[in-house]
């Protein structure tokens, strides 16, 4: 036997795992080779160590333990939460308050006439009924010479404004949307609508197919002449007169000038309607349908 | 040689002290008994369960404290060995198979423990002067044989502690829990002649460890 088989059984040697013979063979080796026999003294000791670790013993409450720790503790969820509101007093509190205050406002906004996404798409939708009514892409204004913005204005006004030496007569607002659409409106012409002041019809409209639509409120032939002598003198411009209402084609790179010709009242133009014209294109034409009531 | 000189009043001690982990009270278990017992607890017999518990918890504590070197860390990990058990019970698919089932969960249970200790830095802030850490000797010996003897004990289980994880294992079920090659060879399902040849290079390496690190011994 030599040194490395020798020292390789040491462990089945001292657990008297190895056959008879094997052992006698070993310990002749030991006997023998003083190395080896220093190496078991060593291999002894240490094994005798580990074995010499002295034993632990549990407390005598380890078994209490284990059934504390099995049985779970009746309402400990709802402790546990009372417990953390004890501990984070002002922390639960703080959360109600912001609890309340969201609570409150959503109901003050729910009662206040906020533009909602919903609110929205029900005024697109109305817009969007206004316009197929109509059948043209167009726009529309109201002008009252002297009295800006008051088509806009749906409650019947007291009282006109008036400027020395020019009569102006507003036109009979008491039915919503006649003020806004009075050229326009589906339903016909307003009934307190003066005989003299004769609306275009709606097919008109759709035939002449302008991009944006004037209605002039003057009060007086002399106004409406005045006006329409501006529109027609313009020798950029051209001018047709269909019924009660002049179509102004002109050029989009001079609707600044035509919206001037109505004062501090000048027409809105959406600029999506502008963008789909193409305002910076010179050459391009628009046509306004200018209406007098 | 010195080494010898050392441990010898070692020997002589451990001879009388403590008995070895696996006896005292572990000794009235029998397979059948725990056999019986688990069959039991699998009826609804909770003091069945408590009665298991009796027969391997000093085992399983010590398992625990050759591990994380604490008592009660290791009270606490046993116990969370005996209720993982009791948890999984139905799952154990041998009854006679009990004590090889407990000590698997032992040992993962120990492994996890010990590689979370470790990474919290738990291990570097033990030393000899801490309480928690020396062993309490039984025997007449004289103060400064008990403190050497002390000494000796953590030296050895600071060595172990470097050893690889398989090594470590071996060593603790067969020379420090007392166990048969044959429970060995189930708890860590692996062949007996593997346990064999693990546990030969196990207790090798311990002893060059040993005679390398501490050659004052």
């Amino acid at each position: 036997m030599n040194c490395p088989d020798c020292q390789n059984q040491f462990s089945d040697f001292i657990d008297a795992a190895i056959p008879l013979n094997q052992a006698r063979n070993l310990k002749e080796h030991l006997a023998a080779c003083s190395e080896c026999a220093a190496e078991w003294q060593l291999f002894q000791q240490t094994i005798h160590t580990l074995h010499s670790f002295p034993v632990q013993r549990v407390d005598a409450d380890f078994l209490v333990g284990i059934n504390e720790k099995l049985s779970p503790e009746p309402f400990a969820k709802l402790k546990g939460w009372l417990s953390f509101m004890r501990l984070h007093k002002l922390t639960a509190t703080t959360a109600l308050a912001t609890l309340a205050v969201g609570v409150i406002s959503a109901a003050v906004l729910q009662l206040s006439p906020v533009a909602t996404d919903q609110n929205l798409a029900e005024k697109s939708s109305l817009d969007k009924n206004i316009v197929q009514a109509m059948a043209v892409d167009q726009q529309e204004s109201d002008y009252y010479p002297g009295i800006p913005y008051l088509a806009q204005n749906t409650r019947p006004e007291p009282a006109p404004l008036r400027q020395p030496g020019i009569q102006f007569t507003p036109v009979n607002q008491s039915a919503p949307g006649s003020a806004h659409y009075p050229l326009l409106d589906p339903r016909g012409p307003p009934s307190q609508a003066p005989a003299s002041f004769l609306h275009p019809s709606l097919s008109q409209l759709k035939s002449l197919a302008p991009d944006l639509v004037v209605t002039v409120h003057a009060s007086s032939p002399a106004q409406q002449h005045t006006l329409l002598s501006q529109l027609t003198g313009n020798s950029n411009w051209q001018t047709q007169i269909s019924g009660n209402a002049l179509l102004v084609t002109l050029p989009c790179s001079q609707i600044s000038s035509f919206q001037d010709l109505f004062g501090p009242a000048k027409p809105r133009i959406n600029p999506h309607v502008l963008a789909r014209l193409g305002k910076n294109a010179p050459s391009r034409l628009m046509t306004v349908a200018v209406a007098f009531q | 040689m010195e080494l010898f000189f050392l441990l010898a009043p070692l020997l002589c001690i451990a001879a009388f002290s403590a008995p070895a982990a696996g006896k005292g009270e572990d000794t009235e278990d029998t397979p059948d008994e725990t056999t019986i017992l688990v069959r039991a607890v699998l009826q609804g017999d909770k003091q069945a369960f408590n009665r298991l518990v009796l027969l391997y918890q000093n085992r399983i504590y010590n398992l625990a404290f050759n591990y994380v070197k604490n008592e009660e860390e290791a009270k606490d990990l046993a116990q969370d060995i005996f209720v993982t058990a009791y948890k999984a019970l139905t799952k154990l698919r041998d009854d006679t198979k009990f004590g090889a089932w407990l000590y698997q969960i032992g040992l993962n249970h120990c492994r996890n423990r010990y590689k979370r200790l470790k990474r919290s830095g738990y291990f570097s802030n033990t030393s000899l002067d801490d309480d928690n850490s020396s062993l309490q000797l039984t025997g007449g010996e004289s103060p400064e044989k008990e403190l050497q003897q002390q000494r000796t004990i953590q030296l050895v289980r600071d060595t172990i502690a470097t050893m690889n994880e398989s090594e470590k294992e071996i060593l603790l079920l067969r020379d420090l829990q007392g166990m048969a090659y044959e429970e060995i060879s189930e708890i860590l399902d692996i062949p007996l002649g593997t346990v064999k040849s693990k546990l030969s290079r196990a207790r090798t390496s311990l002893k060059n460890k040993l005679k390398r690190i501490y050659p004052q011994l």
